[in-house]
């Protein structure tokens, strides 16, 4: 043991001689450090609005602080039902109620903006005060604003500051809408406190106004009461409203959990990709330094004075890292946010809050994994470089040999993960195994890469002519390159891999999502109307007898609160509608006789729903069968079908919340004369109609909208890895200065060498599209026939995107040019002697 | 903070008496109550201003006047229970206009009502407020009905404006009284014109403090049946105090020989500036008017400390040699911890005559001495 007082300032020394590399060589500083910041740095990002969302599904639904413990809503139903429901409540007594009406709106240039509107003044903002109590007013919007801003025109539409960044909004803008001259209010940023997060809020008569929903509300907010008031409050609700208790935060963050593990895995693969360039960087400033490091232990340096040093080397670059990662994570996690919320909000209706900083702690899990990973990364290096025979001469050929095993072992390491990841399709059942079948299936593209580049090279090789000699020098060359360059095409491969597996998922998913839309929208014509269907039945049969009406209902399960129930019209266009991926024999007529129901996938795949299996539905009907399952694409709950028939006989007070209009069966109509002729009837208002083309584009722009945050993702993913590449590849010409000497020596001109140097990297990453397309499209499947299915019950088939290759190859080809021509340049600007004189050192 | 301004937009309007909105050459308003005075003082929007030549109509004027910006009901009740135990009760809507044209109807309309119940020991105030045109709160006449959520007040009768039925409640308190009276309402100031200021502008006012109730309280679960004399305001206007002014003290007092007495003082930043406006009106019981003045002497002869604020707990009230009385605070803590807050609470009388009123007092800062 060495004294500290001796071995402290020596292995300061140690690390100061260590330290003096890098001053004069910043830029692999700069690398390192770069990569550790890339791994770090999604990690933080997805952990946090993961987090966040979390902590929102914890608090529950929240309003400037206020919780409601349940919500009363439309008994049968119904989107809407009439405010004087709300005012007879109030007037009984009940007054911790707080109206609102929920509307989406269509916005030109913006995408669909949900809007709750609420009445500000029945928000208690102050509680009841007693002489004794002490009761606080909390400030619930910002100090320049007045109520008049709110409650009169122009009116204002207060939005989170994330979505408003999101959608590129700045204060006092106003969103001009479609299908209509008017626009939203101007746009004001939230309070912290507001707990707004994917919905924008504005008075309620100002959005009953401008969405004409007059005198109409969608929910009563029920703010927390004692159990004695509540009980009252149930036992006096008028017919038309039924009271629901607030969702368990439990059963929110279940219900979106699969969308966050796929988060999770997103950032974890940018950490693996951060990890390939930081171990990269590591053996690059290692191996610079081995001469300086031979001359150390021959002055006297212990090995353990070198780990020591080395050691804490490592340890700042990780803290360094990591701050400035943490720190770009909690930035970027503010941007995503708005993406998941949206998501969330589309896919399962939950809205979480967007507060204006992410961070309420931060993680420590990414620090932890951060310097785990940075050490076992650097141990084999370190090793070698501190264990490094004092007289080393051949050091090229032994280092062609090590890349050569390296390769060699890798190759047989990602067959293992294929073997493992073939084994683990097979048998999957749960999330867990399709996100490890996916790491397995990404990892063993990149570990086999420097085997496939080598196997490639070699072919190319022998097909070049021997009177070639620069080009078969080139090819041999790049060979050599191999060993230095396979991390960093292995981290570039990982993220193009990746990119190519989701783009092509999301592909296919929205042509599948596209197919079943045309199939499923049987009728041309949707209305709104949650009531008057039978005056609009009378009129049709009068006015319009070739048009046939079918009624949508779709209601929760009574004892199974995770199911839902939706009738089919009992009409042949919408029968032939549903297309079934399995069924029992006969399945269409017994399901048209009412003696058993359709499952949807998600209710097989996930909840164990199976054919033949006998389903109870309501009290006094015997159990019916199940009798077919049909995709259901985008519902984030398990639906059982039912004709509508056999749904009215267990319900048969429930009001459709919706109504279709087709051409009766063998007849033609003229849809925009009866449209019109409807209108002028009074019995429908222009803005009630919807015709199939409107769903169609509205339910894809919520599908587009649905993966905004994996997108962003993904192609953070890939910028994270083109910087990271191009830290790499300049570490690496620094390294070929060597033949850059000596081809200059020999006479090989500067231009010549430039294309030289392009013409191999090139080359390189037009070989690694020999891994990239194959697995990108094996990824896919992966994600489609494996993942999706299992988190959330859709599966289609992988399409394949062919148009989606050429585009990764440019994308590869100019990651590695642009990253060679920077340092390429500062190389020509150095004359022959310095070069050779670098050699020699 | 919102709130609280609009609170103050509402309210203050409104009376407690007196505020007004912030305008943009008056020093940002802070939500603290100190300065809730400025929002009475400011005249806007399109409302009309009260002036002395509209002579009061019955029973139109019993109902709202939504050209005017603010306008309350407000009534004080001083009751007692079988066994001589004393009461306070308190009910108040105040109707306040936004700023925005008229045009806009009802959507500029908004309701806020004040509540509160006292008794010796305790006090307990509760608010609401609404929107006017949904149905949820407003005034219907005739028959008369002031309502906001299950607060109300309202004729019993359709025939006549009294008797008036008057309710308020939360989960735990409530009262449920009957006002009535054989006397007639009085008018206040010049024919039913108040002056609020130097320059002239004032409310129409008119009161009637001669009605008698009876009726049950409910304090925490227990029921307990009360009797007593209530005084109601009503007053309506577009502009109440001038920016210089800093609040007000109003006493409304039931004397022993019937006759009644009602003294406000609006005050200046000094006292004894020419911004401080002050009144008496005295009328005999049989509803005739004795005395108007400006002349007479009041003055706060004891504080204490309520809600970090000095605020008088007993006034001296002279006028020549007929009128000499202390009305004297039956308990300090009648805070009225709200949105805006103030005091207000039963006082005893003493001195010439004896007797019992109600007294609220605006505008005292925080932590202030005088």
């Amino acid at each position: 043991m060495t004294k500290p007082s001796a071995t402290m300032p020596a292995v300061m020394t140690v690390s100061h001689a260590l330290a003096g590399h890098y001053r004069r060589h910043p830029l692999q500083a700069l690398f390192l450090f770069t990569g550790i910041v890339i791994a770090t740095v999604l990690l933080v990002a997805t952990q946090l609005i993961n987090a966040q969302a979390q902590a929102s599904y914890a608090k529950g639904t929240q309003l400037f602080e206020q919780n409601p413990i349940g919500y009363l809503v439309a008994a049968q139903g119904q989107r809407q039902f009439s405010m004087a429901s709300y005012v007879a409540l109030r007037r009984q007594g009940f007054d911790q109620l707080l109206p609102v009406l929920h509307h989406n709106f269509q916005s030109q240039h913006h995408g669909i903006i949900a809007v709750m509107g609420i009445d500000w003044l029945s928000l208690p903002a102050t509680p009841q005060a007693s002489a004794n109590g002490n009761s606080q007013v909390k400030p619930i919007a910002p100090a320049d604003l007045t109520l008049e801003d709110f409650l009169l025109p122009p009116y204002r539409l207060m939005m989170a500051p994330a979505r408003m960044t999101q959608l590129a909004l700045s204060a006092d803008q106003t969103i001009a809408l479609t299908n209509t001259t008017s626009s939203l209010p101007p746009v004001i940023p939230a309070p912290d406190n507001s707990g707004v997060g994917h919905q924008a809020l504005m008075d309620l008569q100002a959005l009953q106004a401008i969405s004409n929903r007059q005198g109409m509300l969608s929910a009563i907010w029920v703010l927390p009461m004692s159990e004695q008031r509540l009980a009252q409050l149930q036992q006096q609700l008028p017919p038309d409203l039924r009271f629901r208790p607030a969702a368990e935060p439990l059963s929110q963050a279940a219900l979106a959990e699969s969308l966050h593990l796929n988060l999770a895995a997103m950032g974890l693969l940018s950490f693996v990709v951060g990890l390939f360039l930081a171990f990269n960087a590591i053996q690059f400033s290692y191996t610079d330094r081995q001469p300086l490091l031979r001359r150390l232990r021959l002055s006297g340096t212990s090995q353990r004075q070198l780990y020591q040093a080395l050691s804490i080397e490592l340890l700042l670059f990780v803290l360094v890292g990591s701050a400035v990662g943490y720190w770009l994570g909690a930035w970027l996690a503010t941007l995503l946010l708005p993406g998941l919320g949206q998501t969330l909000a589309q896919l399962y209706g939950v809205y979480i809050s967007y507060p204006n900083k992410v961070i309420a702690d931060l993680p420590l899990m990414p620090l932890l994994m951060t310097s785990l990973a940075a050490l076992l990364a650097a141990i084999v290096p370190m090793r070698q470089i501190v264990q490094q025979p004092l007289l080393n001469r051949y050091r090229q050929q032994i280092a062609q040999h090590q890349a050569r095993n390296r390769d060699r072992q890798l190759l047989l390491v990602a067959l293992a993960c294929l073997l493992v990841a073939v084994a683990l399709s097979l048998w999957a059942n749960s999330l867990w195994h399709g996100l490890a079948c996916l790491a397995l299936v990404l990892l063993g593209g990149a570990l086999a890469l420097p085997a496939a580049l080598r196997a490639s090279l070699s072919i190319v090789q022998r097909l070049v002519p021997a009177n070639r000699p620069l080009l078969q020098w080139l090819i041999a060359d790049s060979r050599w390159l191999l060993g230095p360059a396979a991390i960093s095409l292995m981290a570039m491969t990982l993220a193009l891999v990746a990119n190519s597996g989701l783009n092509t998922m999301i592909g296919s998913f929205r042509a599948a999502t596209l197919d079943w839309l045309e199939q499923r929208l049987a009728a041309p014509i949707y209305l709104s109307v949650a009531d008057g269907q039978r005056q609009l039945g009378d009129w049709l049969s009068q006015h319009a007898p070739q048009v046939a009406i079918a009624e949508r209902h779709t209601l929760r399960h009574g004892q199974l609160a995770h199911i839902e129930i939706a009738s089919l019209p009992p009409m042949a266009a919408f029968r032939n509608s549903i297309e079934l991926i399995e069924q029992v024999a006969d399945a269409p007529q017994q399901f048209a006789q009412g003696q058993g129901i359709y499952i949807s996938e998600r209710h097989q795949r996930l909840d164990g729903g199976e054919l033949d299996q006998q389903v109870w539905l309501c009290d006094g009907l015997p159990n019916v069968p199940v009798l077919g399952v049909y995709h259901d694409y985008g519902n984030p709950r398990s639906q059982w079908l039912l004709d509508e028939k056999l749904l009215r006989q267990c319900w048969p007070q429930h009001i459709a919340q919706s109504t279709a209009l087709l051409a009766a069966e063998g007849a033609e109509v003229d849809w925009p004369q009866v449209m019109t002729a409807l209108s002028d009837s009074g019995l429908i208002r222009p803005e009630q109609i919807i015709d199939q083309q409107q769903i169609k584009k509205m339910a894809m722009a919520v599908f587009d909208q649905t993966f905004t945050v994996t997108e962003a993702l993904n192609g953070l993913t890939l910028l994270v890895a083109g910087i990271g590449i191009f830290c790499a590849t300049s570490a690496i010409h620094h390294h070929r200065v060597q033949q850059q000497a000596q081809l200059a020596a020999m006479g090989v001109s500067q231009s010549q060498r430039l294309l030289m140097i392009l013409s191999q990297w090139s080359l390189l990453a037009l070989l690694s599209m020999i891994i990239v397309w194959p697995f990108g499209t094996l990824l896919a499947w992966v994600l489609a026939s494996l993942v999706t299915p299992l988190a959330f019950g859709w599966s289609f088939s992988t399409e394949l995107v062919w148009q989606h290759y050429p585009v990764l190859a440019v994308l590869a080809l100019a990651c590695v040019v642009v990253a060679t021509l920077w340092p390429s340049w500062r190389l020509h600007r150095v004359s022959i002697a310095s070069l050779l004189k670098e050699v020699d050192e | 903070m919102m709130r609280q301004k609009s609170l103050m937009a509402a309210a203050l309007a409104l009376s407690i008496s007196a505020c007004q909105p912030p305008t943009s050459d008056s020093p940002p308003t802070e939500p603290s109550d100190d300065n809730y005075q400025q929002l009475l003082a400011g005249q806007f929007g399109d409302y009309q201003q009260a002036n002395a030549n509209r002579l009061l109509r019955f029973p139109e004027d019993h109902g709202a006047h939504p050209d005017f910006r603010m306008e309350w009901w407000y009534v004080t009740a001083n009751l007692e229970d079988q066994l001589g135990n004393w009461y306070g009760v308190q009910w108040t809507l105040f109707r306040s206009g936004l700023d925005g044209p008229k045009s806009l109807g009802d959507q500029r309309q908004v309701y806020m009502a004040h509540a509160a119940l006292s008794w010796p020991g305790g006090h307990h105030a509760m608010q609401k407020y609404a929107r006017a045109g949904t149905g949820q709160a407003g005034v219907q006449n005739p028959p008369f009905h002031a309502w906001l959520d299950h607060w109300q007040l309202r004729s019993t009768n359709k025939q006549s404006w009294l008797p008036l039925a008057m309710t308020a409640a939360d989960d735990q308190f409530s009262f449920d009284l009957v006002l009535d009276s054989d006397k007639p309402l009085v008018l206040q100031g010049q024919q039913g014109f108040s002056v609020k200021n130097t320059q002239g502008s004032g409310s129409y006012y008119y009161s009637h403090p001669y009605l008698e109730v009876s009726g049950k309280l409910n304090i925490d679960g227990q029921s307990i049946a009360v009797s007593g004399s209530a005084w109601l305001d009503r007053e309506w206007s577009s502009q109440f105090l001038l920016p210089s002014q800093q609040g007000w003290d109003w006493l409304a007092l039931h004397l022993d020989d019937g006759d009644k007495v009602m003294i406000y003082q609006l005050r200046g930043q000094q006292l004894n500036s020419a911004d401080t406006v002050k009144w008496l009106s005295w009328f005999d019981s049989a509803g005739n008017r004795k005395v108007l003045t400006r002349d007479f002497e009041l003055s706060a002869l004891e504080y204490a400390t309520v809600a970090q604020r000095q605020i008088p707990q007993r006034w001296l009230i002279r006028y020549g040699k007929e009128l000499t009385l202390e009305a004297t605070a039956k308990q300090a803590n009648q805070w009225m911890d709200l949105d805006y807050p103030y005091w207000e609470g039963p006082v005893d009388i003493s001195g010439s005559h004896a007797g019992v009123g109600y007294l609220e007092m605006t505008g005292y800062p925080l932590g202030s001495t005088d």
